[in-house]
């Protein structure tokens, strides 16, 4: 009976111990919640700036469920989802062309990141959002695999070994090391592509 | 010196701050002595900045729940010590992240890929077994500090040469190779450098690892003989 009230009288220590910690933790992400929200907002429109860097308003526009079935069909590309597509406007509320956000199955977690596309169908590069790869190997994706879509035309991509480049306009050369990360992230802006050829661009079907 | 004060790290007073910060830095480095914490050594060391990163994000941790837990000693029973710590430990990992997302933005993207991975570090647990659930807040918070100054030295040494011999840069300035930044003579020979990049892959954790503890007993055993000399 000692033995049983003992037990009960750990356990309810280790009671107190976990509510204690989770009401602080609660207690903690009240506080924070707002304070994040508002990181995040900041991380999100730094993102859709750095691809459009002469845009000033960008409006959420909504995406035509259809054809963006059809890309993905086309293509054959795994765990890659648009997230969303905002028009990029000049100060005059022209179109200057679309900010078009990806989510793509890397290594480790989802990377998330944004396409600059303008009307002219020519990449102003992406900006990452999220990522969570191998520091080091798959980490250097911001440096090694996003200024390569820089100034590109918007067309499929394929990745090639690192150093063994032949054709800059339709390549990406892989992060030594990190094959799947740069694939992931080739695969996010071949959608992006194939939708904006298809559903964006002057002359496509509105 | 009174006869009953027992002597620590490096002739120091047992337990007291300075004893134990240079007892983790040195006699007892969980990475190089204790080899604890083996994961995150061989994992995030491509580099002398991750090793860096990790090391802070985890002395932060481990002096702060090390003070907590030696707070606790006395009213965690033993039986459920294990569960009683894993909570504190966790409590404040996520505590650390969820603060560093909304106040210190630029922090958690350098350092945000490393935090969850505090949770299972081993020396944070093992320290909480082995010291703070035993000793005073003070030098429990000391150990952790120590321990943790300990625990980034090793890494960020470990991360500086595998960067150097791997990809020819350290702290991401190159250093050897056709891009260094020295000039002159010396850096016309450096710019020969052929960089070796297994040395930045998973297998060259293991070698830079496996010369640095030789490093470390060589010094340790070169102490002990002087020592042994002087008796």
């Amino acid at each position: 009976m000692r033995e049983f009230f003992g037990m009960i009288k750990n356990a309810f220590i280790l009671f107190i111990i976990t509510l204690v910690a989770g009401a602080l933790l609660g207690l903690v992400y009240q506080v924070t919640k707002d304070p994040i929200a508002y990181q995040d907002m900041l991380a999100q429109n730094k993102a859709n700036q750095s691809v459009f860097s002469d845009a000033i308003t960008f409006n959420d526009i909504r995406w035509d469920e259809d054809i963006l079935e059809d890309v993905y069909d086309e293509l054959a590309v795994k765990g890659v989802r648009l997230q969303g597509v905002k028009q990029a406007l000049d100060l005059n509320g022209d179109l200057l062309g679309y900010v078009i956000q990806m989510k793509t199955k890397g290594y480790g977690d989802s990377i998330i990141f944004t396409v600059g596309i303008t009307n002219g169908g020519k990449m102003n590069g992406i900006s990452i959002i999220s990522i969570a790869e191998t520091p080091g190997l798959g980490m250097n994706a911001e440096k090694i695999i996003a200024p390569q879509f820089a100034g590109k035309n918007a067309v499929q991509f394929s990745v090639v070994k690192s150093g063994q480049l032949s054709d800059s306009g339709s390549q990406i050369e892989a992060i030594s090391g990190a094959t799947i990360t740069s694939k992931a992230i080739t695969d996010g802006v071949d959608v992006a592509n194939a939708y904006f050829e298809k559903a964006l661009k002057k002359g496509a079907r509105q | 010196m009174s006869k009953d004060i027992k002597k620590g790290a490096l002739g120091l007073e047992q337990d007291s701050p300075a004893e134990r910060f240079f007892n983790g830095l040195i006699a007892e480095n969980p990475t190089l002595v204790l080899m604890i914490g083996m994961c995150p050594t061989l994992a995030v060391t491509s580099s002398a900045t991750n090793g860096l990163g990790m090391g802070l994000a985890t002395t932060f941790v481990l002096a702060l729940s090390n003070a907590v837990i030696s707070a606790l000693r006395k009213i965690i029973p033993a039986t459920v010590r294990i569960p009683s710590f894993i909570v504190v430990i966790a409590s404040f990992v996520t505590l650390v992240q969820l603060l560093m997302q909304a106040y210190v933005p630029t922090l958690n993207k350098a350092l945000g890929v490393y935090i969850p991975l505090i949770v299972v570090n081993c020396i944070i647990f093992g320290r909480a077994e082995a010291y703070a659930s035993k000793h005073g807040i003070v030098p429990s918070f000391f150990d952790g500090v120590g321990m943790g100054i300990g625990f980034t030295c090793a890494i960020t040494v470990i991360g500086l040469f595998r960067e150097l011999i791997g990809a020819g840069t350290a702290f991401n300035v190159p250093v050897l190779g056709p891009d260094t930044v020295i000039t002159g003579i010396v850096g016309r020979y450096l710019s020969k450098y052929q960089s070796v990049s297994i040395f930045v892959q998973q297998a060259g954790a293991f070698f830079v690892l496996a010369f640095l503890i030789a490093a470390m007993n060589k010094m340790k055993s070169n102490v002990a003989k002087k020592e042994a000399e002087k008796q």
